[in-house]
């Protein structure tokens, strides 16, 4: 493509030498900044715990909420409608990032899976009943039904859902297997996200840095922002027609984790969704 | 300079001309590039001791610039709307010939995700790889993606060479 190539560097123009005076002076600026954060960032935890309190007095109310353990719900209840064998599973070394659910890493995924199936409640072993299974916890879809189901190149299996009538926007569903178990997870979801919504996270191994922001911008529906690692989650929710947060997990986490932003209508189930794996240690993803 | 590391600071020295250029082609604003190419240096040069241990420093300095594009846009854009009330408008681009002027218009009218898989690609000269790292997609995303930016670029811009898509 060197034609298109030159055309962009000539649309681009000459870029200045780059003066590294003036990253030095972002750089002593970010440092006050940080100092400053520090107090900051106490008084948000506590805002949180706070949270915590108010929002399990006043269930429904869009309070900063902080949990500690993963809010999982029974389920398992779903009828594979598409029997499938699987042939995809993900060869993943313990510890590395795999799923945003049930569980991030491959270790607790697969413990998560036991957990489940000693309660009574197994998750399916089919990527079409599993992403049943997901609709129903984690977009609150009451009764979603599965639109197509084909494995694909380097994503593993992928699962379009839908809760709404004909033509309404499917979820797409990525399921992954893990290699040396029949266990599987959901790799990412994507419900009608558009251009133009933005989402970014930004995790440095400080956790001075950390910003999270959508411009959800549907009117009656709420934001919902999950992040998760290991055993620790976050979600806070906004009832704001732009939608930001910003956040502080501390020190680097150093396990891999996840990250959905979900916007609801007043029932709860989800009409725009994003969610995608986080990987451990200093990062920036989006 | 004292405090920016020699090789962190040549490492920022090389890349800024295509960091400056893909951002630029990303959010059409030249100044918000430059501004944005210089924070994600503050933070190679922070962390350069975690960055050059990396298995690819360059991407991961293009994904932090990314990050901090998606977070500031909004913000950079409502301010640039205010200004513009009382600024007159100006092209912030280079004396143009007609053919750049038609392609960065081009590119700019692409939907985002399509804009980042050309403009990463062809532009910075990525693997679709280290695109998709990047991006935070699978390769084959990319893929589509780029092809899908190519068919709108080809209606707009005539290009001399044949554009050969991703098929890998």
């Amino acid at each position: 493509m060197p034609e298109l190539r030159h055309l962009l560097e000539r649309s681009v123009g000459p870029v200045a030498p780059l003066d590294l005076d003036r990253v030095a002076s972002r750089m002593r600026a970010r440092h006050r900044a940080r100092q400053a954060m520090v107090g900051l960032l106490v008084l948000v935890v506590l805002a949180g715990a706070a949270g915590v309190v108010h929002h399990d007095r006043r269930r429904g109310d869009h309070a900063v909420n902080v949990m500690t353990e993963p809010d999982v719900a029974g389920g398992g209840t779903a009828t594979p409608t598409t029997a499938s064998s699987w042939s995809e599973a993900r060869d993943i070394s313990p510890g590395q990032g795999v799923a945003v659910w049930p569980r991030a890493d491959r270790d607790a995924l697969v413990a998560e899976s036991q957990r489940r199936a000693d309660a009574g409640h197994p998750l399916p072993k089919d990527p079409s009943a599993l992403a049943l299974v997901f609709a129903r916890e984690v977009l609150r879809w009451s009764d979603p039904r599965v639109v197509t189901a084909a494995p694909k190149v380097e994503v593993g299996w992928e699962v379009q859902l839908s809760n709404g009538p004909e033509g309404a926007p499917p979820a797409e569903v990525w399921v992954v297997g893990l290699a040396g178990t029949d266990d599987l997870g959901v790799e990412y979801f994507n419900l009608d996200w558009h251009d133009g919504m933005n989402l970014g996270i930004n995790m440095f191994e400080d956790g001075s840095s950390d910003a999270v922001s959508s411009n959800a911008s549907i009117p009656g529906t709420t934001a919902e922002l999950t992040v998760r690692y290991g055993d620790h989650a976050l979600i806070r929710a906004a009832d704001d027609r732009e939608a930001r947060w910003s956040f502080s997990f501390g020190p680097d986490p150093g396990l891999p984790g996840s990250l959905w932003v979900i916007l609801r209508d007043g029932t709860g189930a989800a009409v725009q969704a994003i969610g995608t794996a986080l990987p451990a240690g200093p990062f920036a993803a989006s | 300079m004292g405090e920016i590391d020699a090789a962190a600071g040549a490492f920022c020295s090389a890349l800024h001309p295509r960091l400056v250029g893909v951002l630029s082609l990303q959010c059409g604003d030249r100044r918000l590039a430059e501004e944005i190419a210089q924070d994600t240096y503050a933070r190679v040069c922070e962390r350069w001791s975690q960055v050059r241990a990396m298995e690819s420093p360059e991407a991961w300095t293009f994904r932090v610039a990314f990050n901090l594009l998606a977070s500031r846009f909004r913000r950079a854009a409502a301010e640039r709307r205010a200004h513009d009330r009382v600024v007159p408008a100006r092209d912030d681009g280079p004396d143009d010939p007609s053919d750049a002027i038609a392609v960065r218009a081009a590119v700019s009218a692409l939907p985002a995700r399509q804009r980042s898989a050309v403009v990463l690609r062809y532009f910075a000269d990525l693997s679709v790889v280290a695109t998709a790292e990047i991006m935070g997609c699978a390769p084959g995303t990319v893929k589509s993606l780029t092809s899908q930016a190519l068919d709108r670029l080809r209606a707009v811009v005539i290009f001399d060479d044949d554009l050969e898509v991703d098929r890998a």
